[in-house]
């Protein structure tokens, strides 16, 4: 079994459409969608949610009867997010980073934690699959804790897909970090070309395998194609820049499942990965 | 002064596109590139040779001495910070 995520630097080159297209074309697969700020897998998949786990964050909670305002904490807090004033000491959780450090420096253990709640993690299945998706509230800064959760629920058993944020930074990694294989999407476009250089920089530093699909593939130039030769980078699949596949894709649906042979093409990049994975 | 902020949640729509070409039309106009993480704008405006470059530095980078660290609980358990020191070192190791 092994975890393929699929992560992109540029936002909308496709990465949705082929982690649902890889997930739908393969057997015993869990899906993860760790887009949590804007998670849209559910709109090609159509999952039936089952349950439904909030998820929390700890925010220190001041006792103003035992604080004598020593600023100890406000001091200690990397973030910012606890401003002493004379006669009140307050907490701002949204810069809070649940380090807990506060708690332990105060003096006079005048800090406690209350849970608050961030997003939600929902399970459920879509067709063959198994589907686990989160949710970070809006207004909510930090999307780790919500990924995190959602990367807890892996089945060891199971195909797992994961569905990434776009960007190169924090939710990126969280996401990807301990799969067996990452695929990059990208676009023949300057503006794919440039943000596929930042995601390779980082998946190399994270010591994981990696290849790129080329979406929309007949579009813009060729300098995806030769960044990838020079560099030695695979390109594992390119989805072309057709009207049939815009079109399903606009109505929401996935166009493996309308054009047949593209399942096939998905499932022996599959099996190409497992073996070169497992040799 | 007008502010005006070219927002979408969806990756792909068109934003640098957008503000671009409303950049392009305008005059007597600061453009900024927000998206620190992955900057497209100035591959559309292809701004001259910056004028100031400066290093930024956020928030300060915590470390452990090895030789002080006795790793107690509360540290390990708290959030597990030792895992996410592995990651961070994982990470930061070439
Ligand atoms: S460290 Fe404790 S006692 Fe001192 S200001 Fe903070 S909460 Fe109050
Ligand atoms: S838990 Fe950490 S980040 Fe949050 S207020 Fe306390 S010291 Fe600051």
């Amino acid at each position: 079994m092994m975890i393929i995520s699929i992560a992109s630097g540029k936002g909308g080159t496709g990465k949705t459409l082929v982690a649902v297209s890889l997930a739908l074309s393969i057997e015993n697969v869990q899906f993860l969608d760790c887009d949590v700020e804007e998670p849209n897998s559910h709109i090609f998949l159509k999952p039936k949610i089952l349950e439904r786990k909030s998820v929390y964050v700890s925010i220190p909670k001041i006792d103003e009867n035992l604080c004598n305002h020593c600023k100890k904490c406000s001091e200690f807090c990397e973030y910012n997010a606890i401003v002493v004033v004379p006669n009140k000491t307050i907490v701002f959780p949204e810069l809070c980073h649940n380090c807990g450090g506060c708690m332990l420096v105060c003096p006079q253990k005048a800090i406690s934690e209350e849970e608050k709640k961030i997003g939600v993690v929902e399970k459920g299945f879509a067709e063959n699959l198994e589907f686990v998706g989160g949710r970070l509230t809006v207004g909510e800064p930090r999307p780790i804790p919500v990924i995190d959760k959602v990367k807890n629920e892996i089945l060891p058993n199971k195909n797992v897909i994961i569905d990434s944020p776009p960007g190169t930074s924090c939710p990126v990694i969280a996401s990807i970090y301990g799969c067996d294989y990452c695929i990059l999407v990208t676009e023949p476009t300057p503006f794919g070309l440039h943000d596929l250089k930042l995601m390779v920089e980082t998946v190399k530093k994270m010591n994981i395998k990696f290849g790129v699909i080329v979406n929309k593939a007949g579009l813009g130039n060729k300098e995806v194609y030769k960044y990838c030769r020079e560099e030695k980078i695979p390109i594992l699949l390119e989805i072309p820049y057709s009207r049939r596949i815009a079109e399903l894709y606009s109505s929401g649906i996935p166009f493996i499942k309308e054009i047949k042979e593209w399942k096939n093409k998905f499932l022996s990049l599959f099996k190409d990965l497992k073996e070169s994975l497992t040799s | 002064m007008k502010q005006i902020v070219v927002l979408s949640s969806k990756g792909g729509t068109g934003k640098t596109t957008f503000a671009a070409s409303f950049a392009a039309l305008s005059q007597n106009i600061v453009v900024a590139d927000c998206d620190v993480d992955v900057a497209g704008l100035h591959l559309l405006l292809k701004p001259e040779k910056a004028k100031f470059k400066q290093e930024f530095t956020g928030s300060k980078l915590a470390f452990i001495n090895k030789t002080l660290c006795v790793e107690r609980e509360e540290c390990e358990a708290s959030r597990g910070i030792k895992l996410i020191w592995e990651k961070v070192l994982d990470f930061l190791k070439d």
